[in-house]
Formats: structure tokens, sequence, C-alpha cells
């Protein structure tokens, strides 16, 4: 019956191609039957005569999504953004979770939560929201879980091998925070206290959040991301978002990562006149630090910023931040991790990135993910007009990190003067040794 | 959807902490729900002069005004809008609106002294900052800015008090340490200006002003530069235009005495040597700027502060001198005196005149320079190196290349008086 009409279609088709509505129905027909390919060859030819049509969009990213093409239909669902119905929402988040961009998911999915707040995606669910009620613990605790809800705690998949680079910092980490955790007997035996968190901190884009997320899953750990929206509502009126409340669930779940991003955010104000509404906050901050009322025991606390001199120095003292670790951009030979870890599942042709990675001096893993961004519009522009897909090439690369500019050389700009006037306990020493001066 | 007051006070303290592209989303959701929300408005302006795009910003700062003209802080924003791009006389006029509207805020009027302070009317300034400083005693743009037209007009003792004042109120204050230093650099205490730059910088790394202070107090270091330094302060304390009224004004002195007196009388040829040794001086000035430069290179400070563009200027400038000296040098010892001529010095004589344009250039070197003098710079180093090699091949067609070069290079520099 609906092979039928496709049939019929198709034959109205050779005689008026240019009827947008009728290839419309056709390509959505074909989508209904499951014939991806040929839907998403006529969503394509609807597209070029009728640019921009939303419904064709929509109809091509959910034949790339069936396809497994999932970044090119995140790229489609991007530019519809804020124009998504439900369903294709949903879809668009399942991309998102495929493409292991779990933040980005994490807020789309709080969008459609707010909408619709009974909503349920089994899928999803399985990624971003924490089943509070496994088969151990019958009793639910409801708070608990909506807690865990509110600060999207995670159990991340993403592993160190995963971080292109790094090794520095994963060693460091490993030393600190990981062995004490699997060796606690050990630690104690010999008397060594465990506690104290890691403060990250570099150019943006280098892989901070990346790492303290890899972090959790190497060990198999939740993760709790509290970010700048998050310590900023601490402070800003409505904050039922409350600091205990944070620590409390992270002792709950542990073993846990709990990650401060932009830590300097707590208390960096340059006005003096909220001091003691910020003063309040900080010094909870660091009673919380502290396991004061309750011990932290199976909490790692990571926490990042861009801007380490805005971090308050109680932050630093021992048993607090007392390893500070320059997360620096990635060498040549990271770059070439990065680009291979990055290029992963996407459709190339035997790709030199030794090449390419020489050719991006400066860039972050943020960049190095635009330039790939970039690249991949490009051959998508292309493959809708050919109508086949075009595989990248080293050259797409190339041509694109051309295009992309490093977004670091700007903070290094700012950091070197802290690193040359400001430096009085050598905190910034590894920014001067990254930048080759000697004081 | 978020409260549109939550959104406010977040982008308000996100502001305050410098976040300003975290603010600037914060407050385009805002405006989404409420365009005309002229607190909005005025928060994205801020965001935007802090990203140093002051015509986008005063675009909002306006908007806010249109919907509430009667809110004195708008016009002081805008005022600084203006401030920043030179607009001065604007800026008062804004900043006049705004005192009509509310004359208890005493960062109006240390706005104000600051621009007389520009526009040298020092007494004004003064004023300005007295009246300032009765509203709020502790005003540190206030101080700062009675501090510097003191200074200026040489009531040094009533300025070094106000800038103890000024400290003591707020050691910690970058801008302080900032107008110290200057202040001090201008009564050519060079020392004192970089202790005070220092701590500035110490105390806000990036703050510009203090990083160009510390700069100018490294170089004072070696006299000449003191001495022109100086000298720049003067003229500049003379009024905006003198540097540029100056030459001009020298040049139509002499064509004027020469023409009404005669070439020979004692007067023209008095005046005529005035203009000459202005000449030389204001030449020499070029030179000496990357002189100074070259000597920050072997300090632990300076060797920092330069940007990469000055740094290689300085290093060729230096360079073309030194080897100019050296090649007219050995063209002495090596002719014997019977025999020495001018024409032996002419390589050397071209390699040290090199240092000129070498020392105006925009490094790395690119023909698609902006600036027209950086392009004829580079045409005269290309051609000036290009003739003397031609005088070691051939004598007689290099002179050809001679003239053209001395032709170019001497437009190059009259033009040179005029262009800072
Ligand atoms: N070392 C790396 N390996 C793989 N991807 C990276 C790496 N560094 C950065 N990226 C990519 O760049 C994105 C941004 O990095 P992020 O961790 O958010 O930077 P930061 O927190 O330092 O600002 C990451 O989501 C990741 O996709
Ligand atoms: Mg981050």
């Amino acid at each position: 019956m609906q092979n039928e009409s496709i049939k019929s279609l198709h034959e109205a088709l050779q005689y008026s191609p240019d009827n947008v509505p009728l290839r419309l129905h056709l390509a959505e027909l074909m989508l209904q039957e499951k014939m991806y390919p040929e839907a998403a060859g006529q969503f394509t030819e609807t597209l070029n005569r009728s640019y921009g049509n939303t419904r064709a969009q929509l109809g091509l990213a959910s034949c790339y999504y069936h396809q497994k093409k999932y970044s090119a239909a995140v790229i489609v669902y991007e530019q519809l953004r804020d124009h998504l119905p439900q369903d294709a929402m949903v879809l668009y988040i399942r991309c998102l979770i495929k493409e292991n961009s779990l933040q980005q998911a994490a807020e789309l999915y709080q969008k459609i939560l707010v909408q619709s707040p009974g909503f349920k995606d089994e899928e999803i669910d399985q990624y971003l929201r924490l089943p509070s009620s496994s088969a151990t613990h019958q009793d639910i605790d409801e708070e608990e879980e909506m807690l865990s809800q509110k600060y999207f705690m995670e159990k991340p998949r993403l592993k160190f091998e995963d971080v292109g680079g790094m090794k520095r910092v994963k060693d460091e980490i490993s030393l600190k925070i990981i062995d004490p955790l699997k060796n606690p007997a050990l630690y104690k035996a010999y008397g060594k206290k465990i506690g104290g968190g890691i403060l990250l901190y570099g150019p943006p884009g280098c892989g901070k959040t990346f790492i303290a997320k890899a972090t959790a899953g190497e060990i198999d750990a939740k993760f709790i991301n509290i970010g700048l929206h998050d310590i900023l509502d601490m402070w800003v009126g409505n904050s039922e978002k409350n600091l205990h409340e944070i620590f409390e669930l992270a002792r709950k779940n542990a073993p846990c990562v709990l990650f401060f991003d932009e830590v300097d955010a707590i208390g960096a104000s340059r006005s003096d006149l909220r001091q003691s509404a910020m003063r309040h906050v900080i010094n909870q901050f660091l009673a919380e630090l502290d396991g004061v009322q309750t011990n932290n025991e199976g909490v790692l606390i990571l926490a990042a910023t861009n801007a380490p001199w805005s971090v308050d120095a109680a932050f630093r003292r021992p048993g607090r931040f007392d390893r500070i670790i320059f997360v620096e951009p990635p060498d040549a030979a990271a770059r070439e991790e990065i680009l291979q870890s990055l290029l992963k599942e996407k459709p190339t042709e035997s790709i030199d990135t030794k090449k390419v990675a020489e050719q991006l001096n400066d860039f972050s893993g943020a960049d190095i993910k635009a330039l790939i961004d970039l690249a991949i519009e490009d051959k998508l522009r292309e493959a809708m007009s050919l109508g086949t897909i075009q595989p990248i090439t080293t050259k797409d690369l190339l041509k694109a990190g051309r295009t992309q500019k490093p977004t670091t050389l700007e903070w290094f700009a700012s950091a070197r003067n802290y690193a040359l006037y400001a430096n009085e306990s050598g905190l910034y020493d590894e920014i001067l040794r990254y930048l080759k001066i000697k004081k | 959807m978020i409260n549109i007051d939550i959104l406010l006070e977040r982008a308000r303290v996100l502001l305050e902490q410098g976040r300003n592209k975290d603010a600037i989303l914060q407050l385009q959701q805002a405006l989404h729900q409420d365009p005309q929300n002229d607190f909005a408005l005025s928060l994205m302006g801020r965001c935007l002069y802090n990203q140093k795009k002051y015509d986008e910003g005063m675009g909002f700062i306006n908007q806010a005004i249109s919907i509430r003209a009667d809110e004195d802080y708008y016009f002081y924003l805008l005022a600084f809008g203006h401030y920043y791009k030179d607009q001065n006389l604007v800026a008062q006029r804004m900043l006049n609106k705004a005192i009509a509207l509310n004359p208890y805020a005493a960062d109006y009027f240390g706005l104000s002294a600051l621009i007389c302070i520009e526009e040298v009317e020092l007494k004004d300034a003064l004023k300005k900052a007295n009246e300032g400083l009765e509203i709020d005693p502790e005003n540190i743009t206030c101080l700062n800015a009675r501090a510097t037209a003191l200074n200026k007009l040489k009531q040094t003792d009533a300025a070094i008090e106000t800038m103890r004042a000024a400290l003591e109120q707020n050691p910690e204050n970058e801008f302080t340490h900032t107008t110290v230093g200057w202040n001090f650099l201008e009564k050519g205490k060079h020392k004192e200006a970089a202790h005070h730059f220092r701590e500035a910088l110490r105390i806000h790394p990036n703050l510009e002003s203090a990083q160009s202070g510390l700069k100018q107090a490294l170089k004072s270091r070696i006299p000449p530069y003191r001495w022109l330094l100086q000298y720049s302060f003067w003229i500049s304390n003379k009024g905006k235009n003198l540097q540029w009224i100056l030459p001009l004004a020298l040049f139509v002195l002499v064509r004027v005495v020469i023409a009404v007196l005669g070439e020979d009388s004692q007067l023209s040829i008095a005046v005529v040597s005035v203009m000459a040794a202005y000449l030389l001086f204001v030449v020499s000035s070029w030179v000496i700027n990357p002189i100074a430069n070259f000597t920050l290179l072997f300090n632990k400070d300076g060797k920092y502060a330069l940007t990469n563009s000055e740094r290689w200027s300085a290093i060729s400038a230096v360079s073309a001198l030194v080897i100019g000296l050296l090649m007219m040098l050995i063209g002495y010892i090596f002719s014997s005196p019977a025999t020495v001529s001018f024409t032996d010095f002419i390589p050397g004589l071209i390699l040290f005149s090199l240092a000129l344009p070498l020392s105006n250039m925009q490094f790395p070197v690119s023909f698609k320079t902006k600036k027209g003098s950086g392009f004829v710079a580079l045409i005269l180093v290309i051609l000036g190196l290009f003739s003397v090699l031609m005088l070691f091949i051939d004598k007689e067609g290099a002179s050809f290349f001679l003239v053209i070069y001395f032709i170019l290079f001497i437009g190059y520099n009259w033009t040179g008086l005029f262009r800072n």
C-alpha cells in the first residue's frame, strides 16, 4: 500500500521535479518506511530546491540519526536549535550522547523536563539520570533522586585513554587521588593522610573539564559537575542550591568525583560591597572541603579555573587544593592523539594526522574539535549537493586549520603578565616555563 | 523560564567578575524577555566597554537613556564611552547632564577632572577634582586626578601630599600606584616611578597604563631618553596641538625671514640654525627610542616589556648604526690619508642612516602594512641596501640609486615631523 503511493509519487515527481510539497511528502513516506538512504536523498533534493526548509531539515536529520550518522545529524539539529519539536529534541539528545557531548545533552534534556516534567526516555535516562533505585536499594530516596538530577550526577564512560596527551596530569591525578582511593589500607598503614583536592588551571579548551570527567570514568565512580551557574546561584538569591547539600550528595554516592568548574567564581568579585555575602559562601566551601562535620572519604575533589589569580588564596592551603596543576595546550604528539580520537567514528580517508597535528601550534583540544566541525560542515555541504558521502581528507583538515585560529594565545597574553609581575610564591612558574621565560 | 531579576543579578555578578562573555549571555536572555529593560541595556553596554567595543556599548547605553532619561548613571556611562573614543567635548557634555541630574556623585567629577587633564585645562581639572573630594574625601578617582593636576601645575608639595593621602586610603589600589608612577616620571624620578609601576602591576598585571609606564621608567635609565621624555611631557603640557604646530611654525618662520631679510642676514642664519637644531633633535629622538629599547633587552624586566616588533626594530636599528659606524671607521683606517675622500664613507653613512626607517618599521616585515609610512620605510631599507651593494659592484650605476635614496630619505623624514 505504502509502496504503491511511494511509486506513484516518484512518477509524479518526474513530471514536476520542482514541486516541493510533493517531494517532501514522498521523503516523509520513505522515512516512515525506514528507507533511510532514499529518504535522505529526497530531503536533500528538497533542500536544494527550497533552501532552509525546516521540515526537510528535520527529516534529513532524522534519516542521519537512523543511519547512525550522529555527527551529521547533530550539525543539522544545531542549526535548528531553537525551533526543535520535542520528538526531534529527543533524537538530538540521543545523538549528542552518542557523540559523548553529555553536558550539552544534559542541558537540552533539562529543557524538555522543564516543559514536560513527566517525560521519560529510557535510552536517555540511562546516561543522564542516574537511577538511584538500583536492585539493592529498595527504598527510593526521593530527595536524593531529585538532587542528583538537579546537579546532573552521572556515571561517565569516558576513560583516561580517551583523553589525548596530558600524561603529566594523568600521573598526578593517579598519584594524588586515585591510588589512595584504591589502596586506603596501605595509606593508613603508613599514616599518610588521605584528602585534599587538585586544582587544574590553564587556557580554556585544553581539557580540564574533560579530564575531570575521565577521572570519574577511569575509576568507575560517579561524577558531579558543579558549573559556573550552580556557583553563581549560590549567591544570587534563589539559592536552593547549597554547598552542604552538594557535598552530602557526593558523600552518599561515594566513590564520587566532585568537580567544581570555574571555581574562581566562588569569591572572585572585585567589588568589596558584597564581601560579606561572598565571605559566607567561601567559608562554607572551605568548611565542606575540610570535611569538618563529616568525612570526605571516597569523595575526590577536583576543581578547574581559567583564572587561577582570582582563586581565593585560602583555597590553596594544605588539605584543600594543595596540588595545583597547569594544564597546558597539547604538544604535537598530543594533538595527534586528540585528532585521532575525535576522528574515530567519522568518515575519513587515510588521514595524515601527524602532518595535520604539526600545523596546529597553540591549538587547544577545543580548537581542534572546532576545526573538525568546520571541515565536516564543508563536507556536508558538498555531500548534500553531490548526494553521496564524501570522506574527510588531510587536505580538508589542513584547510580548516588555516581558517580556524587558536584561542589559547589570548589567555597566554594575559597569563604571562601574572607570571611576570605577580608570581610571588612561584605559583605560575609553570607558565613561565611553558613560555620559555627565564626570571 | 528564568525570572528576569535572577538573570540580571547573575549578569551583574558576572560583569563584576570580569566574565563579560558569560554576562552577555545572561543579558541576551533577559533582553529577550524584556527588550525595554533599561538596566539590562546598561549592563550590556558595560560588558561591551570591557571588551573595548565602545561604539556598540554606547548604542546600548543610548537605548537605555531613551527609555529612562532621568538616570544620571547612564549619562556617566555614555560619557565614559566618549572619553575612551577621545571625544572629550561630548564626554564633558554628558557628564554635565549626569551632574545636573545628580550632583552628589564624586566619580562624575573625577572623570570630568581626568578629561580636563587630557585637554590640558589643568586649573579646571583641579577645581573639578576638589569639588568631587568635597562630596567624598576618599574618592580614588578624584584624588588621582587632583594629584596629577597639581603635579602638572608644578605644585609639587601639594601633589605629593595628595598622593600620600590616596595611598594611605588604599595601599592596594593599582590606579593610585600608576598615577604616582607617572607623576614621578614627569618629575624625572624614574627609579621611584618604576617602583610604583611595579606595585601596580603586582596588583593588576594587565593594567596597560602601568605596563607602558614601567617601560618608560626603565628606558629612562639612559639620560638622552630621559631628556627626550621630559621634552615630550613638556610639549604635551603646552597643549594638544603644539607637537604638530611647532615644526610647521618654524618652517614658516624660516621662509618668511629669508624672504624678507635675504639669506645672508644674521637673523636668517640664526633662525635657520634653530630650525636645523630642532630638526636634528627630532630626528635623533627617533633613533634614541630604539636605542633605549635595545638597552631594555639586557634588563631583567625590560626584556619582556617589549613587544616583538619593538624588539626587532631595536635590534635592526642598532645593528645598522653599529655596522655603519664600523664601515666608516674601516674606510678611514685603510685609505691613506692623502687619498681619503668623502665617497669612501658613503656605504657606511647609508647603513647608518637606515637606522631611521628601521626604527619606525613594523616587524615581522610585510608589504601589506596598513601604514603608508611603514611601506616607504621598507622601500628605503631595500633601496639603501641595494645601493650599498651597487657601490661595490658598479660605482657609476650606483649614483643613480643613491640620488633616489637621498631624495626619498629626505622626504620620508620631513613628513615624519608631522606623522606622530
Ligand atoms: N586532551 C584532549 N583529548 C581529547 N579531547 C580534548 C582534549 N582536550 C580538549 N578536548 C576537547 O575539547 C573540549 C573542551 O575541553 P574542556 O575540557 O571543556 O576544556 P576546559 O575545561 O579546559 O576549558 C572537550 O569537550 C573535548 O572534546
Ligand atoms: Mg571547562
